[in-house]
């Protein structure tokens, strides 16, 4: 088990390295850089030769990306070109405001998905299972930013007002501030996860639900709730963990719309405005996190396999 | 207490739509009956752009107008676009302007608890015309040679040619002073500030808010009346209607007039608008066929109905242009007869100069702002019945920047305001000082001229006649298109009392701004 650790840890430390190499080629296929988007329309050929100077653009990309490379490894991630900030401080803010936000999300997407997934599976082909798969298939049908402005104008909007319409406030301000900031953002998000968890319980359960050692439980007289909690549940919610992984990778970098309608500042505003703005380190670093929470969370995920069931074996 | 929309605001729109004074409670006698009171935490939003707040690198409307709370300038622009003391309490030109002595107010305070002195205004000058800082607007500062300090309270600036123009051009957003400890690492001030503004920065959350308290020191006594302002993107503009709407915000600025129509009859609510310089405009590049003969520029600039794509792109809310770039904002400005699209004489001057058949001409627009596709789209529909064939490819901003900007291609230029006309005209028209943008300063040397004659002169009057030869020179031949002027658009709640809106809209002065009552009290 250590030794499976090990290996897969070495690999995903090449998978972030290539990662890396790839954002890195990719930025640079895009014209212009750093210096011309601070200059705007107002750059001068002299300016812009002064800027990449100093930012070090006019060096041979190799020696740019080793050179990164090497300061990653010792722990200096940079300065952002655009913020002229420290982009571990830009990108912590980030992403513990996105952690916020995928937690929230992820915690009602359980304790709702699960549930309605096991009653769907319990009423398979009767009206509720029907209603429960379309309402949740809907969720995830309707675009982000339609789900989330709607739920903004209703919920946010002068006459019910009950939450803020946007942004993001510090705890020290108060949890309760703080949590109703995330609520709209948090709903939306799991309008448009729910359905994954759902259907991957329901499925997973209806399949366990005819195995042939949930009918002994039934005939050693096992009561219906204790087969579906105690047997059943335990081997059908395995590949929802898989689910769940991958949605975490999601939550932490690829929610720009939802962040964008709310104004959350979160990973994925910050992405997009690393690109926008040709923020190299800052883009390097925020892809390597986001990559890192998908390679992480998957590698937790299989490790959670072996450890929930038994049979599962890594060597 | 005057009414909220100054005079020349009120004048200077065409179908002005704000419905302010049908507003309840804002009659005279009541607003009479109010004074100023101090308190109150104001909520401004934005849409795009808050990168940095160091005043010296700073690009966007919004780092603007949070370095205008923070900083001050040597002088500031009044309504008429004058210039009035800021930092600065007299000046003085000398040697026909090629000469200017600022004397400095006595007791102004940096947040950080020093007195302002000569030494900082020279700092920050030296540090901005440095190239070695590339600072964006550095062109716009004029042709400063030296800048020393006489005594602690007045400094002198030496040009290298007569600079007439130059206590507007102080008032710049690159030339807020700062104080000579903070320009010492450039790389702080983007995040922390060294100023001697209303309101002292606590905190600044790139790419999200800025959020300032009250300096309880600032030298203009009793001034900001309000306790602190937070300034917020909102990405989305609906998400920004609906916080508007809920009155998690206060102000929005640089409304479009879509959300300002919207924003305008909300019940409390106001539309302000004022007449700005801010244009978008098609370049002509007069090097090369076809628009290196002026019959097919004209021609070109015959096709357009201003009236209506001024309707059908802004709402209807601005001024229209005659293919330069000064607006009735600025103080260079000259009435010249308006221009009305005439197709038959387009037609005829195609003829006359063999392109009767007609001439296929490709048109870059980058997709923000949204002004500039949208002036390309209708271009290419007023111009097709003359024989234009226009191929429109718009382009992402950064694209844009890095292929198609200034490489002397037919594209359209966005500008907002600039605080004189010489600004805009030497960016736009002069090769060196600016960027020449329409390849046309070689083949009129003596419109050029004209340009750098004028700002040497020191007497108004004489000034705006050199300018009326040179605007309507680039009316008749010059290598921009330029169909109107975009009025700045905000919106308000009736209970934010004394704003005025800027013709340069980022030029948010809040110092004098207070809350009434009835302004809601909570806090985010």
């Amino acid at each position: 088990m250590a030794r499976y650790a090990l290996r897969r840890l070495a690999s995903i430390a090449l998978i972030l390295l290539l990662v890396s190499a790839i954002v890195f080629a990719a930025i640079h296929v895009l014209p212009g850089n750093a210096a011309t988007l601070i200059l705007g329309e107002y750059a001068t050929p002299e300016a812009l030769r002064t800027l990449e100077r100093e930012m070090g653009l006019d060096r041979p990309l190799l020696v740019q990306y080793a050179s990164w490379v090497a300061s990653v490894v010792t722990g200096d991630w940079g300065v952002s070109l655009a913020m002229k900030q420290p982009v571990a401080t830009v990108v912590g803010y980030r992403l513990r405001n996105s952690a916020f936000l995928a937690l929230a999300a992820l915690t009602v997407v359980v304790v709702v998905g699960v549930p309605l997934g096991t009653l769907a599976a319990l009423r398979r082909g009767r009206p509720l299972d029907l209603a429960i798969v379309t309402a949740t298939y809907v969720g995830i049908s309707i675009p982000e930013f339609v789900t989330g402005l709607a739920l903004l104008l209703v919920l946010a909007g002068p006459s019910v007002g009950w939450f803020p319409t946007s942004g993001y406030v510090e705890l020290a301000s108060g949890v309760t501030a703080w949590a109703r900031h995330l609520v709209l953002p948090a709903m939306t998000l799991t309008i448009v996860l729910l359905a994954h968890v759902v259907r991957q319980t329901r499925s997973g359960l209806a399949d366990v639900l005819t195995a042939p050692y949930i009918r002994t439980a039934r005939l050693k007289g096992a009561s219906a709730r204790r087969i579906v909690l105690r047997h059943a549940l335990r081997n059908a919610l395995l590949p929802t963990i898989t689910v769940l992984a991958l949605d975490l990778g999601y939550l932490m970098g690829g929610i720009v719309v939802v962040e964008e309608v709310f104004a959350y500042p979160g990973m994925g505003r910050l992405v997009i405005y690393a690109v926008q703005n040709r923020d190299v380190p800052l883009l390097q670093m925020c892809a390597l996190v986001v990559a890192s929470v998908y390679v992480l969370a998957n590698f937790a995920a299989d490790l959670a396999y072996a450890w929930l069931d038994p049979r599962i074996r890594y060597s | 207490m005057t009414p909220r929309i100054s005079r020349r605001a009120f004048l200077g729109v065409t179908g002005l739509i704000t419905g302010a004074a049908a507003i309840p409670g804002l009659t005279p006698a009541r607003v009479l009956a109010q004074s100023e009171k101090p308190g109150g935490l104001l909520r401004v939003s934005v849409t795009f752009g808050l990168s940095t707040i160091n005043p010296i690198m700073h690009i966007s409307g919004a780092e603007w107008m949070a370095t205008k709370w923070m900083y001050n300038n040597l002088t500031r622009l009044n309504a008429k676009r004058e210039p009035v003391p800021d930092l600065a309490e007299s000046w003085s030109a000398g040697d026909g302007a090629r000469v200017w002595t600022f004397k400095l107010r006595q007791g102004v305070r940096f947040h950080h608890g020093r007195e302002l002195a000569a030494e900082d205004v020279v700092a920050t000058f030296t540090t901005l015309l440095d190239p070695k800082t590339a600072s964006p607007y550095r062109g716009e500062v004029g042709p400063v040679d030296r800048v020393e300090a006489l005594d602690k309270s007045t400094v002198r600036f030496t040009m290298k040619s007569p600079f007439s123009v130059f206590p507007a051009i102080a008032a710049v957003p690159n030339a807020r002073v700062v104080a000579r400890e903070g320009l010492a690492d450039m790389k702080a001030l983007a995040s922390r500030e060294f100023g001697t503004g209303p309101f002292k920065l606590k905190e600044f959350v790139p790419g999200d808010r800025v959020v300032v308290d009250r300096f309880a020191d600032y030298f203009r006594k009793g001034e900001p009346y309000l306790d602190g302002v937070t300034l917020r993107v909102f990405p989305d503009p609906a998400t920004e209607l609906t916080a508007f709407k809920s009155k998690e915000i206060d102000l929005i600025s640089g409304l479009t007039p879509d959300l300002f129509s919207q924003v305008a009859t909300l019940a409390g609510a106001e539309g302000l608008a004022v007449a700005g310089g801010t244009f978008a405009a098609v370049t002509l590049p007069s090097d090369k066929p076809p628009f290196n003969d002026n019959r097919v520029r004209e021609a070109l600039k015959l096709c357009v109905d201003r009236k209506l794509m001024l309707a059908a792109i802004h709402n209807g809310q601005g001024e229209l242009g005659v293919d330069h770039p000064v607006s009735s904002a600025y103080d260079a400005y000259v009435p010249l007869a308006p221009r009305s699209a005439d197709l038959e004489k387009a037609r005829q001057l195609m003829k006359d100069a063999g392109l009767a058949n007609g001439v296929t001409v490709k048109l870059f627009a980058a997709n923000s702002p949204p002004i500039r596709e949208r002036i390309a789209v209708v271009l290419k529909e007023m111009a097709r019945p003359v024989g234009f064939n226009i191929d429109v490819e718009v382009l992402a901003y950064d694209r844009y920047l890095a292929q198609v900007w200034n490489k002397g291609a037919m594209y359209v230029v966005y500008y907002a305001t600039r605080p004189t006309a010489d600004a805009i005209l030497m960016k736009l028209y002069h090769p060196k000082e600016g960027l020449d943008e329409g390849r046309w300063a070689a083949a009129h040397p003596n419109a050029i001229r004209l340009l750098e004659q004028a700002r040497e002169i020191l007497d108004p009057d004489r000034r705006r006649r050199h300018y009326a030869d040179f605007l309507k020179t680039s009316r008749d031949e010059g290598p921009f298109m330029l169909p109107f002027f975009a009025n700045e658009l905000n919106g308000k709640w009736a209970y934010v009392r004394n704003y005025r809106l800027s013709p340069s809209s980022s030029d948010m002065v809040l110092d004098d701004v207070w809350l009434t009552g009835d302004a809601p009290k909570k806090k985010t």
